[in-house]
């Protein structure tokens, strides 16, 4: 049908060539009246453009130097506990049989767990999390930095550190047949029987082969976990004022950078300035595609190399 | 009125501790091992009966043809090391096979094939099992030191052309397609020669067809066997091959091997019967 009405309109325009003129006449004649009304908008767009992380002032600077580290520290603790708790969770999982059921549903529960964790919005995971970490540091009298700490163990694990923890979970949960039974059959230091229930040894052991028979999935959680760690430590930021004080032996009066990238960009919404936001939104973004661009590089250097050395020694 | 039972109250309190030790990983004290190990067998016969598997939309009917069972593995006396190779088109069900026949040995799950093993063999513990399937993943970025001890026998006997101490240190992508096969079927005769089985099974499915022609096929057979003989002789080793190569107008020379034939009688919708024979 689409077909027939575009010979229709291109015969037409054969017979009677004057249809162009007006259609670009028309055209013309649109973009000349909507134009008028753009100013406005033109302003906007300007404020969008990544020039304006020039217009950043020191204190956005300073808040960027906070949240850089506080993001790096999120992701480096979250990939770890979700590697490990991944690591945990499947070697529960890998022994065979009716005699390790209660393994098996170790196993299956921190993954429910987890994932509930990660579902449920973030916002209240890191308000529960507070409120528990400021009660524990009111009633033991702990340091104060325990509840930043707290905070920050979260924001990296809670988001990032599952898409760590699901990437191992499921290469060994959603492994491919042929994977299972090659890893099995190998040869594997200390498993010396032919039992269908291992040792935490040799299940740990399966567990990292199984992981690297699915290691580009590994990776990519490695790169989403840096995504995520930038977006929960910015929640963290937003939602508790002055956080970056929690670190200073006392409370009190501090500068608006100790509340991070996240409480900045709040302060700024509340003064209606778009240009600063955009400006350290395209700095966030040209920060977290660098560090992306390490880690893609650190994988490659580690794993995908070997994937492309095939083509070239042995052809 | 109450039945005494049979099981008193410590028997019962250390069943459960044993059941708890092994749920969450508490290592046990293991018997010696030369309890469990060096039960030399002449070999066992394995067959198979006629059987049918149901994969929902398609069904395998398996049909033995001359007789009620089809031998899978035959013991001959004074060897260790029995081969079957099965040969049959495209589309038989080989993989198939050697896929229930691995869960049927590993995971002594009910499986749909009929097979008849020694009553030995009712032990999972007395039983290892390797599979090297078909589309095995070549993960090119294992070590060979981290699949092969270093003293390792098999991959001399396999992969003679490659200097010990550089072939360690290197990784997969550094071998070809074919010799990836040879190190995956050394490292699975490792961990089969290391098992306290005093049996082992070890599938290839189509795992030689790549290193060469038919004869190169049956010279690893054949240096798989002798390694076998002279490293662990105190053990059975069961190989079922599945390869190509036999389609030719040449054949596998294979010495003491059983050779098992399947042939697609009838193929309707979702059925296939094929029909086996030894040869």
């Amino acid at each position: 049908m689409i077909r027939h009405a575009l010979t229709v309109i291109s015969n037409f325009r054969k017979k009677h060539p004057i249809f162009d003129a007006f259609v670009w006449a028309s055209l013309l004649a649109c973009a000349t009246y909507i134009g008028g009304y753009s100013d406005y908008f033109k302003a906007w767009l300007w404020n969008l453009l990544p020039i304006t992380i020039g217009g950043l002032d020191a204190n956005w600077w300073r808040a960027f130097g906070f949240t850089i580290c506080a993001s790096l520290v999120a992701w480096g603790l979250g990939a770890g506990i979700g590697y490990a708790l991944g690591v945990f969770a499947a070697a529960a999982r890998v022994s065979i049989g009716p005699e390790i059921k209660m393994r098996r549903w170790f196993g299956i529960s921190i993954d429910v767990f987890y994932r509930f964790l990660y579902i449920i919005p973030f916002v209240l995971t890191a308000n529960i999390t507070y409120n528990i970490a400021f009660a524990w540091q009111d009633k033991f009298g702990a340091p104060r930095c325990v509840s930043g700490i707290a905070m920050i163990l979260v924001a990296g694990a809670a988001l990032g550190g599952y898409r760590v923890f699901i990437a191992v979970y499921s290469s060994v949960s959603e492994a491919k047949f042929e994977s299972v039974v090659l890893s099995r059959s190998l040869f594997s230091q200390g498993r010396r029987d032919g039992s269908r229930v291992l040792g935490l040894r040799q299940s740990i052991g399966l567990v990292l082969r199984l992981r690297d028979c699915e290691i580009l999935m590994f990776s990519r959680s490695l790169e989403d976990a840096f995504h995520l760690s930038i977006v929960a430590v910015m929640i963290v930021e937003s939602i508790l004022p002055a956080f970056y004080e929690n670190f200073l032996p006392q409370s009190g009066f501090s500068p608006a950078y100790f509340g991070g990238v996240g409480r900045m960009v709040i302060n700024a919404q509340q003064s209606l300035n778009p240009r600063q936001i955009s400006g350290i939104l395209w700095l966030v973004l040209i920060y977290d595609g660098i560090v992306t661009a390490i880690i893609r590089a650190g994988c490659a250097y580690f794993w995908h190399r070997y994937y492309h050395q095939q083509q070239k020694e042995v052809a | 009125m109450a039945t005494k039972c049979k099981f008193s109250f410590t028997d019962r309190a250390a069943y459960a501790g044993k059941l708890f030790a092994r749920m969450f990983w508490i290592p046990l004290p293991q018997p010696p091992e030369a309890e469990s190990v060096h039960r030399h067998h002449d070999g066992y016969t394995v067959t198979m009966r006629r059987s049918e598997i149901d994969f929902g939309e398609c069904v395998i009917d398996y049909i033995p043809k001359d007789s009620e069972k089809v031998v899978l593995w035959k013991p001959i006396k004074s060897e260790n090391v029995f081969v079957t190779v099965v040969k049959a088109a495209s589309g038989t069900g080989k993989s198939t096979l050697l896929t229930q026949l691995y869960r049927a040995i590993r995971e002594r799950l009910s499986s749909p094939l009929g097979f008849d093993f020694d009553p030995d063999l009712i032990l999972p513990e007395d039983v290892a099992i390797a599979f090297l399937p078909q589309k095995a993943p070549i993960v090119r970025h294992w070590k060979v030191k981290h699949m092969i001890p270093r003293e390792s026998t098999f991959l001399q006997g396999l992969l003679p052309q490659e200097e010990d101490s550089e072939r360690l240190f290197k990784r997969l992508s550094q071998f070809s397609g074919g010799q990836h096969m040879r190190l995956y079927a050394s490292s699975a005769l490792e961990q089969l020669s290391t098992s306290t089985a005093h049996a082992a099974f070890l599938l290839l499915d189509e795992t030689f067809d790549g290193i060469g022609g038919e004869e190169d096929v049956a010279q690893a057979i054949e240096t798989i066997r002798n390694v076998w003989c002279k490293e662990v002789p105190q053990k059975s080793l069961h190989v079922m091959l599945v390869s190509h190569k036999q389609l030719g107008e040449g054949r596998l020379s294979i010495p003491n091997s059983v050779s098992l034939v399947m042939d697609v009688t009838s193929r309707k919708k979702n059925r296939i019967e094929v029909q086996m024979e030894n040869q």
